[in-house]
């Protein structure tokens, strides 16, 4: 590929990226705090009829359920790519440091962390919170600290395989500031693909975990770990549009939306990465 | 006659329990090159990086002193940093800094786990020009000028260092320490890791655009014959008494 082919190449996932997460940001802040009241009338109405999503099983609008879902996970899933983020450089730097002690304990705790078993951790947590106060946050970070090892051990491969302290000896030579050399040479030019894909994994793994734990509340008809019963969860577009599989309800539009939600973060989620790696 | 571009004078570095040089001395004169020679463990690569103002041992620098007369022949820049540790030559890395990339330059031994990976060869070599004094009128024509002189083909300006031979990555490296259009240009090994018709072909071309630009060249090698057929002075290092001297 050419010089000028690699430069571009990054816009268009970049603009892929920027949509996704947009929209999904947009829809978190238009979200209204409560449900509408139910219209039994329009149960089921499709998006020719009530624009832009259609309607649920009680006559109300499933942009509802896109903005409120999109409002209880939007930040809490950025906030755990955040912390993978931070978390990844920090076991990138300390490889490139060359701080043996200090590495040494980072990949012994890694290895205590990433030998928890995530999911049972994570419903612990979840349990641990009062029901007044039930919010994906702590269960957001917790996924976060868990899934850090991860990134931090790859990121420290990566920081490894640039030589160590002979490459910061290097660029220490052509007379490149401390923080100059980690911040923008080891972190911005050699870190980053595998920071932000690991952090756009992360985010894209919260998504999901909403979704499946609203979705097993639904289930099994109980109050949901992640937020309050006042809001709806994109697992209730899944649930709703589930019963047009099985029963043949008129609401394959619901699961339509649903999954079309899901596929907008997934490919947010690869557009990013993609982005991060092109030069 | 032109005053020289370093003089270091009798510098003793200690690592805890040994010597790592003792009473080095080195000059270095514009427009010659002078070769820095001894077995390994001598401290070659030590006496240049404290050439440079980097000293990263402790307690470190013991005696010495470092002058660059060709930009002031009273300063020393050791003074305040002998016996000083750690701290002082924190200090002093961070007062030479200015002077890294731009008056003096620096090509690493095994060039291609010392450039940075990420980057292509153009945005590394367009990087180092950026610390001339005075920007040229063009960056691109001037990357592409740079990686003609040492024998790229300006193409090479888009490939990653992953995707150049050793060869090739030896000259990126030279054309990224010429780049700068520095006084002086420290070469660790050049040869490192290069076949003998290679070896002989990159130093004489390090030796030719060094020359084109008008610097001064110190050259780390322990080749005898590169030193014998390019090098205008010797410095020969041994390892201290009490040091471990590899074969």
């Amino acid at each position: 590929m050419s010089g000028a082919g690699r430069r571009f190449s990054r816009w268009p996932s970049g603009l892929l990226a920027a949509a996704g997460f947009g929209a999904l940001l947009v829809f978190a802040a238009f979200a209204p705090e409560f449900l509408p009241d139910p219209d039994p009338s329009r149960a089921w109405q499709g998006p020719g009829e009530m624009p832009p999503f259609g309607a649920d099983d009680r006559g109300r609008s499933l942009w509802v359920y896109a903005t409120q879902g999109a409002s209880i996970l939007a930040w809490p899933a950025l906030l755990a790519g955040f912390v993978v983020a931070l978390l990844a450089v920090f076991g990138g730097v300390v490889r490139a440091t060359g701080a043996a002690r200090l590495d040494g304990w980072v990949q012994g705790m890694g290895e205590v962390v990433g030998a928890l078993p995530r999911m049972v951790v994570v419903l612990v947590v979840a349990l641990i919170v009062p029901a007044d106060s039930r919010s994906l946050y702590p269960l957001a970070v917790t996924w976060a600290l868990l899934a850090a090892p991860g990134a931090m051990d790859e990121a420290a491969a990566v920081a490894e395989r640039l030589g160590g302290s002979r490459f910061v000896e290097a660029l220490r030579a052509h007379g490149y500031s401390a923080a100059r050399i980690f911040l923008l040479h080891i972190v911005g030019y050699n870190l980053r693909p595998v920071v932000v894909r690991q952090a756009a994994e992360v985010s894209m793994q919260v998504v999901f975990l909403e979704l499946a734990l609203s979705y097993l509340a639904l289930a099994g008809d109980r109050p949901s770990l992640t937020h309050a019963d006042s809001v709806m969860s994109w697992a209730g577009l899944l649930s709703q549009g589930y019963t047009w599989l099985v029963i043949d309800m008129e609401s394959g539009h619901a699961l339509a939306l649903g999954l079309g939600l899901i596929a907008l973060v997934t490919g947010a989620s690869l557009a990013v990465s993609h982005a991060a790696r092109a030069r | 006659m032109s005053a020289p571009l370093v003089v270091l004078q009798d510098l003793t570095i200690r690592a805890p329990g040994r010597l790592l040089v003792e009473g080095v001395e080195v000059v270095v004169e514009p427009g010659r090159v002078t070769a820095l020679v001894g077995p390994s463990g001598s401290g070659k690569s030590l006496t240049a990086r404290a050439l440079m103002g980097v000293l990263d041992v402790a307690p470190g620098l013991e005696r010495g002193s470092l002058r660059y007369p060709a930009l002031d022949p009273s300063k020393d820049w050791y003074d305040g940093v002998r016996g000083g540790g750690p701290r002082a030559q924190a200090r002093l890395l961070e007062a030479t800094r200015a002077l890294r990339g731009a008056y003096l330059s620096y090509s690493p031994q095994a060039a291609s786990s010392a450039l940075n990976p990420g980057r292509t060869v153009g945005q590394q070599v367009a990087l180092a020009v950026g610390r001339r004094a005075s920007p040229p009128a063009s960056l691109g024509a001037e990357v592409t000028r740079l990686l003609r002189a040492v024998g790229l083909d300006p193409r090479t300006a888009a490939a990653l260092p992953g995707e150049l031979s050793g060869g090739q990555c030896q000259r990126a490296a030279l054309a990224i320490a010429v780049a700068p259009a520095p006084r002086l240009v420290i070469a660790d090994e050049p040869e490192t890791g290069l076949d003998p018709v290679l070896r002989r072909a990159v130093t004489e071309l390090l030796v030719e655009v060094v020359q084109s630009h008008g610097a001064g060249l110190l050259l780390i090698s322990h080749h005898h014959d590169t030193v014998s057929r390019i090098a205008g002075a010797v410095v020969r290092l041994r390892p201290p008494a009490g040091a471990p001297e590899e074969l």
